[in-house]
């Protein structure tokens, strides 16, 4: 079934010229060629791409690393240069420990929000730049304090968080990683315990950040604590509004290295790196999709370039099919607009390629012989109807010619001596025109004059038992005329039209011009022609059932059309007891010397 | 061309070429469009006092949304207390001065028609705080940018009834500008749950600014609880209560609808008991990426949005789930 479809389909567009066959085959066999090799450019610089945008979010994300371990390795030291001066101390003194802490707080305050020491039981020792807490503060509920509380000995990182310890003048508050651990110092002469603090300004972290996410790189870098939870993410607002979703939320959980995980049908190369001594995670994240290559950008640009290149492959193909089926068209089309006949043979053309040429030459041949064998078919034909016409002739005359003397002789010895001059005057007309000195073609008038002559004749012989009226235009007695085509029609109309009729037969003879033709018209009273018979009067199927001299109306027809053409000829009308009409049609051609051997030597189609 | 087309081949020749300048021409278009930030926009913003810090995180969220998408972004104070004309003229200024959108906080709710018909089909607007009357027509190029004002109204009743259950209280409301919708929804939601309480006596003051003095010493009137309605008459409210800190009227129990840092340091100060902190950052953010949606596809239509808010007193306000929305961080990050 399908393969009948496809048949058909084939069929119906299948290409129906050389030109399109040629266009078509260049342009798949390109563009097959073309996509080929833009996948396998288009894979290349993909993958090149990929790496390399894989190679340097690694570097960004290696020296993001190095700078917030290098950063909060500083805020440690800070916290353990406190913690030193803390330690150092026989008995802790607030306003010499002030003094270090705001020295220190003025040597990191653009990192550093406050610091400051706290008893265990959350009294505030000594703090800087603030030295005072809000009112009703409570340390020891704070987050922080309570992990480093369970955590002694340990430097501790908070997760990002308002700072709200202390009294500020302002209505800002700040964001902040509180870096805090225990200390032992000596109180009143006693070993206390309490917890160092240093508040990190969280716009520190977040400058660091910014420097991998503002590189303008398809990359992206988010902070999570050890269980994933995202503290810091470029989109941080978009995700609180709810109005971003990091699809790579669950990859802080997974152990430091490098991943590619397909989520949502989007691939993303995820390297997570741990950040020294805060349990904090650094997620860097790659999505594909956004990568050179991979970029809808790329490929609406590659699909253009495609497009365009498609543009160009079918526009020179077409130039070049056209080019090389040239000659085979201009062969097409000159045998397509030429008609071989016996005369004329069409100009083939020759050109292009050597075997176009040859091809050319060989058809040219062909039409060349084909029209000198038409040519010799119609002169067979020709001389087949003139040997016809004379063995008719031939037939006739003998019986004419005995009847014609018989009816002199009758004269003669009947004294009509009168009458037997005018009959051998008008036998005598007769085979003067029937000679013609051998000419086919002669005027209106001769031959009107032998059908004159032989009317009369026939007229004498049949005791004038029919009338015969002739009506010939002047104009066209001088016109070109084929012998012998008059004769035969009245003698069809007196034989088989008003010979032995009841009442007085009676013949019509007309000539005359019409616009550029010239009708002879012969028209009886007689018996007329039954349909049947009429119907094939003029065919070879006419021939073979007409009787007697019935075969002469054919002939005459066939002799007017091979001068002529198909357009002349005669037109056979009749009604039974009404009478027949024949209407012989020929063009009305002046009779000149030169026209007369012109016609006389024509024989059309 | 005529004779070309009358061959069936060269028909469908043809046919393919136009497909394929066809192709290229909507690729290229693509291309052109692409993340095309080329296009430059100008956003005013105009709001009354837009230099108060009533105004921080309204003006973050819209710093967010149009961050990195080549648009000025002008901050414009209308001043105007109420007269609609002269914002008209306003927001007529800032469109002749090469405006695409406009943020706009109309100064009432009323009579506003006219300036919304004439300034929404030049531009699309969106109104930020409160609605107003809006001609049909101009649905898709405006958008209603608010809190849900009457349930905000209602809640507040509830946190001031369940944080002062006993005894008899005399308890003033600051109703501030109640020619504007949002403060007429806050008012009658507060009235509505109040009523249900039975403390239908509260006496409200209207306007956008209260004369403390006038309205409380002189009459010697001691309110045990004050609501404000809006941000800056709380602040107002807090400053008054600082002046009489040593007499009876310093110890008005101040409750209110908040959005500034200075309610939330009045909050962290206990000068304030609890407040209801509209998420202006969301509503800011909101209505610029509508903004843009629509500046970037004209055929769109602007979608009001309602903003949300959460109730904070002085042992929650630094939890941290509350922490990113009293504290956007976008300052620090972006």
């Amino acid at each position: 079934m399908n393969k009948e479809i496809f048949k058909k389909l084939y069929k119906k567009y299948q290409p129906k010229s050389i030109q399109i066959m040629l266009l078509v085959s260049f342009s798949i066999a390109a563009f097959v060629s073309m996509i080929t090799l833009t996948i396998v450019l288009y894979s290349n610089f993909e993958n090149r791409s990929r790496n390399v945008s894989v190679a340097t979010g690694t570097w960004m994300l290696e020296n993001t690393e190095d700078d917030l371990n290098r950063f909060l390795d500083n805020m440690r030291q800070v916290s353990s240069s406190l913690f030193l001066s803390v330690q150092q101390q026989t008995e802790i003194d607030s306003e010499k420990l002030l003094n270090e802490f705001s020295l220190l707080y003025r040597a990191t305050q653009n990192d550093v929000i406050s610091i400051a020491l706290f008893e265990a039981n959350g009294n505030l020792i000594t703090a800087s730049p603030y030295d005072k807490l809000k009112e009703d503060s409570d340390v020891t509920k704070q987050d922080w304090y309570i992990n480093t509380i369970k955590n002694p000995g340990k430097i501790l990182f908070s997760t990002p968080h308002v700072e709200n310890l202390f009294s500020y003048s302002n209505d800002n508050f700040s964001w902040v990683v509180s870096l805090s651990r225990t200390v032992i110092f000596t109180k009143g002469g006693q070993t206390r315990h309490g917890v160092l603090l240093v508040d990190i300004d969280y716009a520190s972290v977040c400058r660091i950040m910014t420097g991998i996410n503002d590189t303008g790189l398809n990359q992206y870098a988010y902070l999570c604590d050890s269980d994933g939870n995202i503290f810091y993410h470029p989109e941080n607002m978009e995700i609180a509004l709810r109005k971003y979703n990091e699809v790579t939320a669950g990859a802080g959980k997974n152990a430091a290295g490098n991943y590619v995980q397909n989520i949502d049908g989007n691939t993303y190369n995820i390297t997570v790196s741990d950040i020294d001594y805060t349990g904090w995670k650094i997620v860097s994240v790659i999505p594909y999709i956004r990568l050179a290559g991979s970029s809808s950008y790329v490929r609406y640009f590659v699909i253009l370039i495609l497009l365009m290149i498609l543009l160009a492959i079918l526009i020179m193909n077409k130039v070049i099919a056209a080019r090389i089926a040239r000659p085979i068209r201009m062969l097409t089309t000159s045998i397509k607009n030429g008609t071989v006949t016996d005369t004329s043979v069409p100009r083939i053309y020759i050109g292009g390629s050597s075997e176009v040429r040859y091809l050319g030459n060989t058809l040219q041949k062909l039409l060349d012989q084909i029209s000198v064998l038409m040519h010799s078919i119609l002169i067979e034909q020709e001389e087949k109807r003139k040997s016809e016409l004379d063995v008719l002739q031939s037939q006739i005359n003998p019986h004419f010619l005995y009847n014609t003397l018989d009816s002199i002789v009758w004269m003669v010895e009947s004294g009509q001596n009168k009458e037997a001059s005018f009959m051998i005057t008008q036998l005598a007309s007769l085979f003067r025109i029937s000679l013609s000195e051998g000419r086919t073609i002669i005027r209106v008038e001769e031959e009107m004059r032998h059908a004159i002559s032989y009317s009369n004749i026939q007229k004498a012989r049949f005791k004038n038992s029919f009338t015969i009226d002739y009506d010939i235009s002047d104009e066209i007695k001088d016109a070109l005329c084929v012998k012998l085509i008059v004769q035969p029609i009245l003698e069809n109309a007196i034989y088989y039209g008003v010979k032995g009729m009841e009442e007085e037969g009676h013949i019509d003879v007309r000539a005359y011009k019409d616009n550029d033709d010239m009708y002879i018209e012969v028209e009886d009273n007689g018996y007329g022609i039954p349909d049947d018979i009429l119907e094939n009067i003029l065919t070879e199927t006419g021939r073979k059932s007409a009787r007697g001299s019935g075969v002469g109306l054919i002939n005459v027809d066939s002799r007017i059309k091979i001068r002529f053409g198909k357009k002349y000829g005669l037109i056979v009308t009749s009604e039974l007891d009404e009478g027949t009409c024949v209407k012989i049609h020929l063009p009305y051609i002046p009779y000149t010397e030169e026209n007369q051997k012109k016609y006389e030597k024509i024989i059309t189609e | 061309m005529r004779k070309l087309l009358q061959s069936e081949e060269n028909k469908g020749f043809i046919f393919l070429i136009i497909f394929l300048l066809f192709a290229i021409a909507v690729m290229a278009l693509l291309l052109v469009n692409y993340d095309s930030n080329g296009e430059e926009y100008k956003v005013s913003v105009i709001v009354n006092n837009a230099r108060s810090s009533r105004w921080d995180n309204l003006r973050a969220g819209i710093q967010l949304a149009l961050a990195d998408k080549n648009v000025d972004i002008n901050f414009v104070t209308s001043d105007v207390y109420g007269n609609i004309n002269i914002e008209k003229q306003l927001v007529e200024k800032e469109i002749k001065n090469g405006a695409d959108a406009l943020i706009v906080e109309l100064c009432t709710s009323a009579d506003t028609q006219e300036i919304i018909r004439s300034a929404s089909d030049k531009v699309p607007i969106a109104f930020v705080e409160t609605s107003a009357e809006a001609p049909k027509s101009t649905g898709k190029s405006i958008g209603f940018y608010t809190a849900d004002n009457m349930q905000l109204g209602r809640d507040l009743a509830s946190l001031v009834f369940e944080q002062n259950k006993d005894g008899n209280m005399t308890i003033a409301v600051l109703a501030g500008n109640q020619e504007m919708n949002s403060m007429i929804d806050r008012l009658s939601g507060f009235d509505e749950i109040m009523g249900e309480y039975g403390l239908k006596d509260f006496i409200v003051y209207e306007g956008s600014e209260i004369n403390f003095e006038e309205s409380f010493n002189q009459k010697e009137l001691i309110p045990d609880i004050i609501v404000a309605l809006d941000s800056e008459l709380m602040e107002n409210a807090v400053t008054w209560k600082k002046t009489n800190e040593n007499n009876e009227y310093g110890k008005v129990r101040i409750y209110g609808i908040a959005a500034s840092n200075a309610n939330l340091k009045d909050l962290d100060n206990g000068y304030i008991e609890s407040v209801i902190f509209v998420n202006d950052y969301e509503m800011g953010y909101m209505a610029a990426t509508g903004l843009m949606e629509k500046l970037k596809s004209p055929g769109s239509d602007l979608e009001d949005g309602t903003s949300s808010y959460i109730v904070a007193d002085r042992e929650g306000m630094f939890d941290s789930e509350n922490q990113m929305i009293l504290f956007p961080t976008n300052y620090l990050i972006k």
